[in-house]
């Protein structure tokens, strides 16, 4: 799968809100996930806010755990994309 | 954020009392929906019978009834996806759910919780009481107490859930569930003014200021929706309603 798969960030979008954290993963490393299909969950204090995959492929990382604060631009985690992705 | 889209037609759904689980595959639904067209704006008011939601920020000790007794009472708790604490929801205390796709409407997240806060808080002063929205302390306030618990979610750019917001609701109740952490319970419309509210005109009130906050130019009102089969509604709804 490695040959034909590359490697896509999972970057949190400017919410327009001041703080955020994350509360839920959707998927583990190894999973299938689908563009467009939320992945994780973060939260300010009034407001969820679900982060979609930006391509398909297995979820190969997660680089941040419920709870930690985050920040826009940040990476979340790391999709292994299907090329045709 | 400048709007993506010129907004079409605000449609606002009075529901009158709903399932809470039918609501929530309605949201789910109509939130499908918005997605895929960005024009679109949905609110939808109703009332609940008694459920406790605990949404990501709260906690099963907000709930100070044991177990055996929230059965007994048939209040049902549930987890559900959305910002904020734990809420009591009774009848008499009107439900806000907007559906409005965020991007289309150049808002970010902040500014819409401000927005939704500030169209409540409008309700309740034209309902000609004191209230307030306290910085660092999510919902509407009226002399210390919460008024109306705000909570959303925000699935591919479109927000759902929203605002409850207490307009004759039993207060008594409100002492054994810890609305938001809260110690001291909620307070109502009904309570600050000293006399009756008219849920009609407050409902009438919460569907033009949302339209008017963000930016509708016209609303189209219903009374049912052909998806949401009310699952109880109750006889004398409509009649208290007026």
């Amino acid at each position: 799968m490695a040959d034909d798969a590359t490697e896509v960030d999972i970057i949190l979008p400017d919410l327009g809100a001041d703080a955020a954290r994350v509360t839920v993963w959707f998927a583990n490393p190894g999973d299938r996930v689908f563009a467009g299909e939320r992945v994780v969950e973060v939260a300010t204090e009034s407001a969820t806010f679900d982060v979609a995959a930006p391509a398909g492929g297995v979820l190969q990382t997660r680089l941040v755990k419920p709870r930690d604060p985050i920040a826009p631009g940040q990476t979340l985690g790391r999709i292994l994309a299907d090329r045709d992705d | 954020m400048p709007p993506d889209h010129e907004p079409a037609a605000l449609e606002a759904y009075l529901l009158g009392r709903v399932g809470f689980d039918a609501l929530l595959a309605w949201q789910r639904r109509m939130v499908y929906e918005v997605s895929g067209d960005r024009r679109r704006g949905i609110l939808a008011l109703c009332e609940f019978d008694p459920i406790i939601t605990v949404g990501r920020t709260g906690s099963h000790q907000d709930v100070q009834i044991p177990s055996r007794e929230l059965a007994t009472r048939g209040w049902p708790v549930k987890w559900v996806n959305r910002g904020g604490g734990t809420v009591l929801h009774t009848p008499g205390q009107l439900q806000v759910v907007a559906i409005l796709p965020l991007d289309a409407l150049g808002v970010g997240l902040s500014a819409y919780l401000e927005q939704l806060h500030d169209a409540i808080l409008s309700v309740a002063q034209e309902s000609e009481i004191r209230a307030e929205v306290i910085p660092g302390k999510p919902g509407v306030w009226a002399r210390g107490r919460l008024i109306a618990p705000v909570g959303v979610a925000v699935h591919d750019w479109v927000a759902y859930f929203g605002a409850s917001l207490n307009i004759d609701c039993d207060l008594e109740h409100y002492r054994d569930v810890r609305c938001e952490g809260h110690a001291l319970p909620m307070t109502s419309l009904e309570r600050e003014r000293h006399g009756p509210v008219r849920p009609g005109f407050v409902r009438q009130l919460v569907v033009e200021a949302i339209a008017e906050r963000f930016g509708f130019p016209r609303t189209s009102i219903f009374h049912h929706h052909p998806a949401l089969t009310p699952s109880a509604v109750r006889a004398d709804y409509f009649s208290r309603s007026a």
